[in-house]
């Protein structure tokens, strides 16, 4: 069942096992007037509790929880027919924590520290289908694309859904200054395309980076005998 | 077809070939005295064997023969026999004169009107072997009379009945020596030579057997021992074994010279032949064996008709297997191997023939010149085979050092990287780790701490703590994995500054290009640019009043060396000379000389610009 108000506000479930963070964002999100908090869980276990309940627009989590890591739960909304955003709370934005999240399916990420207007912003952003990438990310993703193509000559099969798993032109392009430090504004001017365009871009390129990393996961669960085709 | 005829007839074994059958033809011719020498050809012959000096000659029975004189011939199976001739000079000569005698079976001792003119040696117990070996009396001043001379020649020999007389010449000495040289040269010192050269190849030959283990060397170096053996027995006119041993030698060496080159032969063309081998090894063996132990009346009858014919016919199947292997191979070396068999078998023919057949035994052997020819074609064509062996080996040799070079550098090319490779794992591992202690440990605490400062409202405390995150942050950043690459550098500071300025209503004006790698560019370095940039831009947002900042960033040489340049310019009133220099300039130049950039500050009442210039090429 999914709560859904049309045409706002946008319904948010934060998981923060920090009561102070949680806390913190939980007051942000109520300030925002076009967003509506839907519950704040420490555990895993009661996040799943509130999911079965009803399910968010939007659900913040952080990835260091007291009874797993956030990232299964990342995985299974991603699995669900549910539409959901998937924002990852993280204190640095470091490339390995907002990787492993794209990875397992979520579509953005919010720094800890933000405060309340950055929040907002951040949330409403998500929901409108941009999604932020750092600089070090584009950089990262970059190599391991350039290198999945390299190896792709190699037979890695291609996805469940029959795409192309490497970038196309313009996605490289628009990976390409966001490493070098422009943000999604003067991208758009620079390649003259909306600013829409580039936030969808990225948008693709994290679904493509989190296809990829499942088809992996099965390809090699299949290589090793643990799931057959048809079962 | 026709390319075959010129493939054998212009080749240099068929060459040779002729010019060897063309020696030997001048050989014989060389034998054959001058016209101006008497050659005294019916002569008396004395068969008594108790007669002891030429004047016991008187009554004794005589028979009128021509010489040459082949006892076994007539029947003679004695021992000793005299022959007595008459010259009859008009005027006896002013001149020194000589006496030739080719060939004797065995020696002969002479007489000039009852003088004793010479003998070939010894004479009894055995006589001394002067078949193959010309003899020369210079007959002294005076000697020889006016009307009739009497010449007489005791001939003996060992064993019995093998005796012979060879022609008898006379004349001036002048004339009659340089033929008796001629003839010495070629039947002795030629021979002599011959000699020398088998042994010191055998022994060579034997060395290079030794040292290879190759069995074909070995066979060689017999073969030219049987060679050997074969031209001594022709060698020793004073030796101590009756004639009869001398001769079984010869034999031997005749016969076992056939038998090695058939085992050479097998082993050389690469033909296992084995019931072969056996089969003549056998017949030497056994051969041998018979021939020692016959009588002597038996010996030479043997000898002849079943030794001898059986050498040749040994002989003639290494004839017909070399040319087999040549019309098989084509190669000059089996064509050069089968002429010279040819040349062998003809010579050995000719010999029996000779010695069996025909009784002008004087005539001599031919097969030990014969013999010189193969055997340095032999020895030259197995001495190529070896020195093709070697070279072959010698290049092989090389490939392999050549090749496990090349392997080692591979190995120690692949060993570095696997090295290096680790050693960034075992970095990024080490760096993840700190990365997530971090995370999860002082980033976590450090935001609360600054929000109950906040909820405090102690301002202050909020701040440096704040700061302290700050710095936290650029030092997580520095930890990133970025390639080398300034661009992501610059991205990410502006990520940390873009909420500083923004404060401060100033904005980033972004121009960084593509930028090549910056070698070099680790965490320690990268610490330090963003530190500088960081300190310019809050140089900018402190003091500058400015509304715009631009950062930019391009290739750009200096000094001949590519580089990077980073600027960070902005529009705001400059730095005061006046002014105290704060800590910050000092410290962005000490940065900048630790990371081995030139930072140059350019400042007017318009603006400020810091440049930091970095080299991208390896010095």
């Amino acid at each position: 069942m999914k709560c859904r108000s049309e045409p706002a506000p946008l319904s948010v479930l934060v998981v923060e096992d920090d009561p102070a963070a949680r806390g913190r964002i939980s007051d942000a999100i109520r300030e925002q007037p076009d967003m509506c908090l839907l519950d704040a869980v420490a555990s895993l276990a009661e996040a799943w509790r509130s999911l079965e309940n009803c399910w968010p627009d939007v659900v913040l989590v952080d990835l260091g929880l007291p009874d797993g890591d956030g990232t299964t739960l990342i995985q299974e909304i991603y699995t669900r027919p549910e539409c959901c955003e998937v924002m990852v709370i993280t204190v640095f934005g470091d490339e390995g924590h907002v990787l492993r999240a794209i990875e397992a399916g979520a579509t953005g990420y919010l720094l800890k520290e933000e405060d309340s207007d950055q929040i907002g912003r951040c949330i409403r952003q998500l929901a409108a289908g941009g999604s932020p990438m750092s600089a070090s990310i584009a950089r990262h993703l970059l190599t391991r694309f350039r290198r999945q193509g390299e190896s792709r000559q190699g037979g890695v099969p291609e996805s469940e859904k029959g795409d192309p798993q490497g970038l196309t032109e313009r996605e490289v392009e628009v990976l390409r200054l966001i490493a070098k430090g422009y943000n999604s504004a003067e991208i758009s001017e620079l390649l003259g395309v909306t600013y829409h365009t580039v936030t969808s871009h990225i948008r693709n390129i994290y679904r493509k980076l989190a296809v990829h990393s499942r088809s992996e996961a099965v390809f090699e669960a299949v290589q090793r005998g643990l799931v057959e085709f048809g079962a | 077809m026709r390319q075959d005829l010129r493939f054998f007839l212009l080749s240099w074994p068929v060459l040779t070939c002729l010019i060897v059958v063309l020696l030997f033809f001048l050989l014989v011719e060389q034998l054959s005295p001058e016209v101006n020498v008497l050659q005294l050809r019916e002569v008396s012959f004395f068969s008594a064997a108790e007669v002891e000096k030429p004047d016991a000659l008187a009554g004794v029975p005589r028979q009128r023969v021509l010489l040459p004189h082949n006892w076994n011939r007539h029947g003679f199976a004695g021992r000793d026999a005299w022959y007595q001739a008459q010259l009859r000079l008009n005027v006896p000569p002013n001149r020194l004169w000589g006496l030739y005698l080719p060939s004797v079976g065995s020696n002969a001792a002479i007489y000039l009107n009852g003088h004793f003119l010479g003998s070939g040696g010894r004479m009894t117990d055995p006589p001394a072997r002067n078949g193959f070996r010309p003899l020369y009396f210079a007959i002294p001043n005076g000697m020889l009379k006016p009307e009739v001379n009497e010449i007489v020649v005791h001939v003996t020999t060992d064993p019995a009945g093998r005796g012979f007389l060879g022609p008898l010449l006379m004349g001036p000495d002048k004339t009659l020596n340089p033929v008796y040289q001629r003839s010495y040269f070629i039947r002795v010192t030629l021979v002599q030579f011959i000699a020398v050269s088998l042994l010191v190849s055998m022994f060579y030959v034997g060395a290079l057997a030794l040292k290879t283990n190759d069995p074909v060397y070995g066979y060689f170096a017999a073969l030219l021992g049987a060679c050997l053996l074969f031209d001594g027995s022709l060698l020793f006119p004073a030796s101590p074994l009756p004639g009869r041993w001398m001769d079984w030698l010869r034999m031997l060496g005749s016969g076992w010279l056939s038998v090695f080159l058939v085992l050479f032969l097998h082993r050389f063309l690469m033909l296992n032949r084995p019931r072969i081998d056996r089969y003549v090894l056998l017949w030497g063996g056994t051969g041998s064996l018979l021939l020692a132990f016959l009588p002597t009346s038996w010996l030479y009858q043997v000898s002849g008709y079943y030794w001898d014919v059986f050498t040749m016919i040994w002989g003639s199947y290494a004839l017909v297997t070399a040319f087999v292997a040549t019309r098989q191979s084509y190669s000059r070396e089996c064509w050069a191997l089968t002429l010279s068999i040819l040349v062998m078998l003809g010579a050995g023919l000719r010999d029996w023939i000779v010695y069996t057949e025909n009784p002008e035994r004087y005539h001599g052997t031919l097969l030990i010149y014969a013999v010189l020819y193969p055997m340095v074609i032999f020895g030259w064509v197995l001495l190529h085979r070896f020195t093709s062996a070697l070279s072959e080996a010698a290049t092989l040799n090389r490939e392999l050092e050549e090749r496990i070079a090349r392997r080692e550098t591979e190995l120690a090319v692949n060993y570095e990287r696997i090295n290096e490779a680790q050693q960034q794992q075992a970095l990024a591992e080490e760096r993840e780790r700190i990365m997530r202690d971090m995370h999860d440990g002082i980033g976590g605490q450090l935001i609360s701490a600054i929000n109950v400062a906040r909820k405090d409202a102690r301002v202050e405390l909020a701040d440096a703590l704040e700061t302290a995150l700050a710095d936290l942050r650029l030092m997580i950043d520095s930890f990133e994995p970025l390639d080398e690459d300034l661009g992501t550098v610059l991205g990410l500071i502006r990520m940390r500054l873009e909420k500083r300025i923004h404060n401060h209503n100033l904005k980033f004006v972004w121009r960084v290009e593509d930028l090549p790698r910056v070698p070099g560019l680790g965490p320690h370095k990268v610490l330090h640019v963003m530190r500088i940039i960081e300190e310019a831009v809050t140089n900018v947002v402190r003091h500058a009043r400015a509304s715009h900042i631009v950062v930019a960033a391009r290739t750009r040489e200096r000094e001949g060396r590519m580089g990077v340049i980073v600027e960070i310019i902005d529009d705001g009133k400059g730095i005061d000379p006046q002014a105290e220099r704060g800590c910050g300039l000092i410290n962005m130049h000490s940065r900048a000389n630790r990371i081995s950039a030139v930072l140059d500050v350019k400042t007017n009442s318009g603006g400020t610009a810091i440049q930091l210039w970095m080299p991208v090429s390896v010095p």
